[in-house]
């Protein structure tokens, strides 16, 4: 039998990472061009920074797809697909030791250089992401469930700000193989 | 002719503090901790240090910076006089110990809480002693030229007179730092970039200088390693050979007021630097792909576009206005966002810029770099070196 959700914690995750796109869409947004910037500066794909504007058009696309139901499953994918790909460019770099790279991420304000560790932090929502792919048990949602869910997004919310404010201070940069020749 | 002392040896480590605007730390505490970094960077132990070399200004005592480190035998240590000015001269002297055998490993070093526990911008005291220091200043400082602003702004208001500059011009310069800084994670002003209109609209600090034309007070610090190019091949990180590191003061040479000279806007003495640096390294403006020029007033960046030969006398401003200066133009300069942009640490943050760049490492990295040149202050006996990558 294949692993299904509750419906409550579905739309919690769902609701937790609508968030967490919304969020970054618009950091993003808010200076198109610096973003552009940076995103030339990974030096990925030549020709990338023309392009950049579509990071936070799918990522506020990923945030709204999540709320719906029809659209949950493709913005779940495409969710994923984002956060791995972010990840792929910041190993990428720290392997070629451009560690000094600004992550993007942490919020408009967060000044921070990229590390392992972020790395690690996108393999995990993009896995736990998929999570909100998975079948939803047809319970109804009940008015409680509605308390559950918004509680539920806020404490993630919470958790997750601490979690990433923490590791950014005592988790390591490396990868460990940067210096290999 | 090339030097003797080119590719003898390399800056194989790199490391820096943060910086900020109140490092809540000692200026020594700020030097052990890049020290540290840059020996972690280059993979070597805090007791194999035997060399140390920093600059005038840098108020942290070799002998307290190496017992601190736990360091065993100091065999050479130096600290170059004008400030600024000597900002690449560590590398020369350290190159020179390595290459002569006095020295194995050497650290270069500046830290600084110049912003929060002194003003580098304010008004110049004179020490209160009649000697030669004192007399320099007696021409300037008593009729109220007494900031380094005010210095700057008579050579910048001479080279806009003769050569047609405009305040606009010397704005493109801050506008392309900040736009290098403002992705640069460690810059101060990092997600700030601004316009030329912004430029513009910043108030005067010294006419023909607005506020957006004059480099940041910072705290924070830098060091550099270095050791001989053979050892080099061995470490963990891609060498930054010294392909070539001069110093230089010419005729009439004052302390940031030169004034009495026939040209006051030639930098004469960074001309010297930068004969001796293509001398040395058979190299000619052609070979440099992008340059850390010293920025601590904007104007000052265009004569040495001039002296170093990357375009003709008074026609920086055309080199400018054509985007020569920025990422993708025929010099991208200051690629770290500057000390305009990034911090002013006395130039060695730029040092430690030009290695990430012959690393290949910078957030801003120039395509295909093999040569560097990296200056230090203008306006005072200088120095400059061309760092590169091996053959």
């Amino acid at each position: 039998m294949a692993a299904m959700i509750d419906p409550a914690i579905g739309t919690l995750l769902a609701g937790a990472f609508a968030l967490l796109f919304a969020s970054a869409a618009l950091h993003k947004a808010r200076d198109l061009a610096l973003f552009a910037q940076i995103v030339a500066a990974y030096g990925v794909l030549p020709g990338a920074a023309g392009l950049a504007w579509l990071v936070p058009l799918a990522e506020a696309l990923v945030s709204a797809g999540l709320l719906l139901p029809v659209t949950r499953w493709a913005a779940a994918a495409t969710g994923s697909g984002l956060l791995l790909l972010y990840a792929a460019a910041m190993a990428l770099n720290l392997l070629r030791g451009r560690r000094e790279l600004s992550c993007g991420c942490g919020g408009p304000n967060e000044r921070r250089p990229i590390a392992a560790w972020m790395v690690w932090r996108n393999l995990f929502l993009a896995g736990t992401l998929r999570v909100v792919s998975l079948p939803w048990t047809d319970r109804p949602l009940q008015p409680v469930d509605l308390l559950t869910v918004a509680a539920g997004v806020a404490v993630t919310a919470l958790i997750y700000m601490s979690a990433d404010g923490l590791l950014a201070r005592i988790a390591p940069r490396t990868l460990g193989r940067e210096h290999l020749p | 002719m090339t030097g003797v002392l080119r590719d003898q040896a390399a800056v194989v480590g790199i490391g820096a503090t943060e910086f900020a605007k109140d490092s809540g730390r000692s200026e020594l505490r700020l030097a052990l901790e890049a020290i540290r970094a840059a020996l972690e960077d280059a993979g070597l132990a805090l007791t194999e240090v035997d060399g140390l070399c920093t600059y005038a200004m840098d108020k942290n005592p070799e002998i307290e910076v190496f017992r601190h480190l736990g360091g065993r035998a100091l065999k050479f240590f130096t600290r170059t006089e004008y400030g600024g000015g000597a900002a690449c001269a560590p590398l020369l002297q350290a190159a020179l110990a390595v290459h002569a055998g006095v020295a194995e490993v050497v650290v270069c070093y500046r830290a600084m809480n110049e912003r929060s526990q002194y003003r580098f911008g304010q008004a110049f005291v004179p020490p209160p002693l009649a000697n030669a220091e004192s007399a320099n200043w007696a021409w300037t400082v008593p009729f109220g030229l007494a900031t380094p602003a005010a210095w700057v702004a008579m050579v910048a208001r001479r080279y806009m007179h003769e050569y047609g500059a405009t305040s606009e011009d010397f704005g493109r310069v801050s506008v392309a730092c900040r736009r290098h800084a403002a992705c640069n994670p460690h810059a101060w002003f990092y997600g700030k970039p601004i316009t030329l209109a912004e430029h513009q609209a910043s108030r005067w600090i010294v006419e023909p200088l607005h506020l957006l034309d004059c480099c940041q007070e910072s705290d924070g610090a830098v060091a550099l390693v270095v050791t001989s190019a053979a050892r080099a091949r061995h470490l963990r990180q891609k060498p930054a050979l010294i392909r070539a590191a001069a110093q230089g003061a010419m005729d009439d040479q004052m302390n940031m007021t030169s004034f009495y000279r026939s040209d006051i806007t030639a930098l004469s003495e960074m001309r010297l630097v930068a004969e001796q640096l293509y001398a040395s390294s058979g190299l000619s403006p052609r070979d440099i792909q992008t340059a850390v020029l010293y920025d601590h007033f904007s104007p000052f960046v265009l004569p040495q576009l001039e002296v170093f030969g990357f375009c003709g006398r008074g026609e920086a401003k055309d080199f400018i206005r054509d985007g020569g200066i920025e990422i993708g133009g025929h010099l991208p300069v200051n690629t770290h966002g500057g000390q305009l942009g990034e911090a002013y640490i006395h130039g060695l943050n730029g040092v430690a810029e030009a290695v990430r760049q012959v690393r290949g490492t910078s957030v801003n990295q120039v395509a295909g770099v093999h040569n560097v040149l990296v200056t230090a202050g203008t306006g005072v006996p200088t120095s400059g070196a061309i760092l590169a990558s091996a053959a």
